[in-house]
């Protein structure tokens, strides 16, 4: 019985831990490693997201020869949806080769967009960057809402629902969390790497890097890339998990602030501290959306206002009181600290 | 590429071969908007040897160093190393042949540990490559020697007791010491070194050239110093160069050097 | 103007004198501090809120509505910019924070800023109900029939393209005035050009950055002001001005305080006129499409010039061109 009352909030909960730690997961990839000051995170999830809503149900369509003209037309598309679910429904096959083709897709036009928009500024001092990405992204989001042929405009676009076989949301959750706990086995074994430690130092002194024979333009753009197309994941998995979305779901206080929050409070470089940060800023988040009617007795306006203050103002302190976060950032341990120790009493002994 | 096929005349080649000059520059020229800061510069660098530039401020030392490590490009002149013609190569190519300069200012990696400094300066780590760093057996053979051949030149500077310390830790010397160490680790067989004893006091100077005697006897590195303070660099510099307005007034060991009255009158002038 | 309205270019003129207001703003308060402010346009639509209070409360119209809002965005924009700086930029820059970590506090205050705009709107809301105030706080058209009205080439036209235009020219002297003429406005430049030495000299460089940053956010305040004559007034205003505030100080020049308000006039114009002459062009819609031109302009000149407009020595331009492209002048590192 209480299950059932509160397995919503529950699947939403494990949804947007595993969502947010994937893009702040990538996000401390570039910007705690490799130091690149990624404020234009919001456009690689919804280029995830646009490449799901327009370009993945023609496939699907087509697939099950269903006429997909006219798909980002506000009016026709929930017909060619409802038509596209309804054959969907058994097609285990289809439902898979959309899923495979939506990651596929998403990832790669991440990637390709992580590469335009660093373009300009990827050679310049990093506010530039930080300013064009930022502008870029705002960019990409009004283009979403104020154009239909992208992501349908205002009204958004509908998905097709690929896990007809059980209830949906539950099953992006399970699934996002999966991918989430892939992204962090990844991550964390990049980090302890020669790349994470290079990563590190490119981050702490440029120059010095390049001083060493490091091609450091090179090395940031394929960050940026890998970095783009892991939040990208994210685009697919949201319009999965809501059958549908909008350009207006990734503003830049959700999908670009939210991350730089997390890793912030989490520490940056350190992909522990990034789940100690994601869980910290989520689940207060989770609570406030629950016990929201209780909160707004108490306060003249919408709690929802009371938040962004509350998590802007966590920031600012926690870069005021620790600026290396609650989990400070760790050597790369690419070999074991005991046989590190080995090479240093063989050394000591010669 | 005109200047790779440039004749160089005989009769250099052979004085090469006798003398085993490793770094050479053949009337090199750079002019600032008019200004010219270094003017028809020839010097030749021995291998296993310390050769040192000394003059005034503003004599042209820094541009020589920044023409020869390829930071800049020579108006005239060329630049030879290892009997390649390296003018107009960008630095890391220059880099790669092994003539590395280092900074004044050690610039290290401050939130690295000193081991991690060291690692990151080895060349060519294949665990740099993004695909590549996930497929640990690809890498962890390298990696090991990287670690062995770090802690041998950590042990050799006395710094391996602060191995696991960030960088931003150690004592100016400290830094200094670790930057050199560093400079080593990626391969470096000849040195440019501005200023190496700048703003260290005179007991660690002494030190630091210390171990770049030894460096010089046991590993056969070349040095190429720009220094001021000459009262200490000079008991352990082989050859010396003085200039003067971005030329070269004199040259020969250091005493000889110090010595001539056109070096002396440029002190006094500068 | 070719095909244009006297209304529009009006209107052109007040959006884009209200961007020069702000890339000029911007510019001063990045000298100082080296940091992109990102919270600069939330910032500014501070001063539309003043700007709709006071149109409120006071029943203001036509020229009144200048008179007494300018004055107080000015002030009060300007208290809440210098307190960015002496409450969160000063502390955080002396706890050891880099670059990122005060880029990210200028986005944090951002969202803080537009947490308290919207309250402030909900307070304000019922404020003008209690008071039957027939505004709208969320969702507001342009103040447009508020303003004062002339007659200009036969056509009856608001004034706000006009008085904004009028205050930037101002502004401009003045500033001018003060940097070159004045012993304060010469020991703020020695502050921004060389803190340490002006230390030595006397002067009181944490002053004078307080001085730049009240200034700077006194002016977005203003800026905020002529946005809510001519713009639709929201909390999320801020969101998307940014981009082309930003636009203009990059084509300026991020660090010449003149070349940035140069650069914020040529974005509002572009930003306007792009779309309209694009339409006629292209024979198809281009509304909407506005801040892609400041993109372009953005994308352009980092490629092409990184310093901006300001960094542009005509007459040595061949020269520089070797420069340029090798990336010498705003090439990362120290």
């Amino acid at each position: 019985m209480i299950l059932e009352q509160y397995l919503p909030i529950i699947i939403g909960t494990i949804f947007y831990i595993s969502t947010y730690l994937i893009v702040t997961l990538s996000l401390n990839l570039e910007a705690g490693y490799a130091g690149i000051p990624d404020f234009g995170k919001m456009m690689f999830v919804a280029v995830g997201a646009y490449v799901t809503l327009n370009l993945v149900p023609r496939v699907t369509g087509y697939l099950l020869g269903v006429d997909t003209t006219g798909l980002t037309d506000s009016n026709k598309n929930i017909r060619i949806m409802e038509e596209i679910n309804s054959r969907l429904v058994g097609r285990y096959d289809v439902a898979a080769v959309t899923f495979i083709v939506s990651i596929v897709l998403a990832m790669g036009v991440g990637a390709l967009f992580g590469y335009l928009a660093s373009r300009p500024a990827i050679r310049l001092r990093g506010d530039f960057l930080a300013i064009s990405l930022l502008a870029i992204a705002e960019i990409v989001r009004q283009m979403g809402i104020h154009t239909d042929f992208i992501a349908g405009g205002e009204m958004g676009l509908y998905a097709p629902n690929i896990f007809f076989w059980y209830r949906h949301d539950v099953v992006v959750a399970l699934l996002s969390l999966a991918l989430a706990v892939a992204t962090f086995l990844l991550l964390e074994r990049m980090a302890n790497s020669p790349l994470g430690r290079l990563l590190r130092a490119i981050r702490d002194d440029e120059d010095a890097a390049k001083a060493l024979g490091k091609d450091v333009t090179k090395i940031r753009t394929r960050i940026i890339m890998l970095s783009s197309a892991i939040a990208a994941l994210v685009g697919v998995l949201a319009v999965y998990y809501s059958l549908g979305g909008t350009a207006k779901d990734f503003d830049r206080v959700t999908w670009t602030f939210w991350p730089w929050a997390m890793m912030i409070a989490g520490g940056m470089a350190n992909n522990v501290g990034v789940l100690v940060g994601t869980l910290l800023i989520v689940i207060p988040h989770q609570l406030i959306f629950m016990y929201k009617h209780a909160i707004a007795s108490y306060v003249p306006f919408d709690p929802a206002w009371l938040e962004k203050i509350l998590v802007g103002m966590v920031v600012i302190i926690i870069l005021y009181v620790r600026p290396q976060g609650l989990v400070p950032e760790k050597p790369s341990r690419t070999i074991s600290y005991v046989r590190v120790r080995d090479f240093l009493e063989q050394a000591e002994k010669e | 590429m005109a200047s790779l096929s440039e004749p160089r005349p005989a009769m250099m080649l052979e004085e090469e071969k006798e003398e085993d000059v490793v770094l050479e520059t053949s009337s090199v020229r750079k002019t600032f908007g008019g200004v010219v800061a270094v003017d028809d510069v020839s010097i030749q660098v021995k291998k296993g040897t310390i050769t040192m530039i000394i003059g005034p401020n503003g004599s042209g030392k820094t541009t020589l160093i920044n023409v020869i490590s390829g930071f800049y490009l020579p108006d005239r002149g060329r630049v030879y190393y290892k009997n390649i013609d390296i003018t107009g190569m960008p630095p890391h190519k220059i880099f790669e042949l092994g003539l590395v300069r280092t900074f004044q200012i050690p610039r290290l990696f401050h939130n690295l540990t000193v081991l991690e400094n060291m690692l990151v300066a080895y060349p060519g780590n294949p665990g740099e490559n993004i695909g590549v760093s996930l497929a640990k057996k690809r890498w962890l053979k390298v990696e090991e020697e990287v670690v062995e051949k770090a802690f041998r030149l950590l042990k050799f500077f006395n710094l391996d007791h602060l191995w696991d310390s960030p960088a931003s830790n150690l004592s100016g010397g400290q830094m200094k010491l670790l930057d050199v160490a560093r400079t080593l680790m990626s391969g470096a067989e000849t040195m440019l070194m501005d200023e190496p004893i700048a703003g260290v006091n005179p007991a660690l100077a002494h030190e630091i050239f210390s171990y770049l005697v030894k460096l010089k006897n046991e590993m056969k590195i070349t040095f190429l110093i720009i220094e001021h303070r000459l009262e200490i660099a000079t008991r352990y510099v082989d050859w010396v160069y003085a200039m003067a307005r971005g030329r070269i007034i004199s040259q020969g060991k250091p005493k000889q050097v110090l010595e001539d009255p056109l070096v002396i009158e440029s002190y006094l002038e500068g | 103007m070719i095909g244009i309205s006297t209304i529009f270019f009006l209107e052109t003129l007040a959006y884009a004198s209200t961007l020069a207001l702000l890339s000029l703003g911007l510019s001063l308060t990045y000298t100082t501090t080296r940091v992109p402010n990102f919270a600069h346009a939330t910032i500014a639509s501070i001063g539309t809120y003043v700007l709709l209070t006071v149109v409120g409360l006071m029943r203001l119209r036509g020229l009144n509505i200048y008179l007494y809002s300018i004055p107080a965005a000015f002030i009060t924009v300007g208290i809440i910019t210098l307190l960015q700086y002496v409450l969160v930029l000063k502390p955080l820059a002396d706890r050891g924070n880099g670059l990122i970590g005060l880029m990210i506090s200028t986005l944090a205050l951002d969202i803080i800023l537009m947490g308290v705009i919207n309250i402030y709107a909900d307070f304000l809301l019922q404020t003008f109900k209690a008071k039957k105030v027939k505004l709208q706080v969320r969702d507001q058209p342009a103040l447009r029939s508020y303003d004062a009205r002339i007659e200009l080439f036969g056509q009856n036209v608001n004034v706000s393209g006009l008085v904004a235009f009028a205050t930037l020219i101002a502004v401009a002297i003045l500033l001018w005035l003060l940097l070159n003429k004045t012993k304060t406005g010469i020991a703020m430049r020695a502050a921004i050009e060389n803190p340490a030495l002006a230390e030595v000299l006397g002067v009181n460089v944490n002053r004078m950055y307080m001085l730049a940053w009240f200034l700077a956010g006194g002016l977005a305040g203003v800026g905020g002001v002529f946005m809510g004559m001519v713009q639709k007034i929201s909390p999320a205003m801020g969101a998307l001005l940014i981009v082309s505030v930003f636009a203009g100080s990059i084509a300026g020049g991020i660090t010449s305080v003149f070349g940035s308000m140069l650069g914020g006039l040529l974005v509002g114009f572009a930003e306007n006129f792009g779309p309209y002459y694009s339409s006629l062009l292209l024979n198809m819609d281009m509304t909407g499409y506005d801040k892609m031109f400041s993109l372009g302009i953005i994308v352009v000149v980092l490629l092409l010039v990184p310093g901006g407009l300001a960094s542009l020595d005509l007459s040595g331009l061949k020269k520089r061109l070797p420069l340029l492209r090798a990336g010498g002048v705003e090439v990362s590192g120290e």
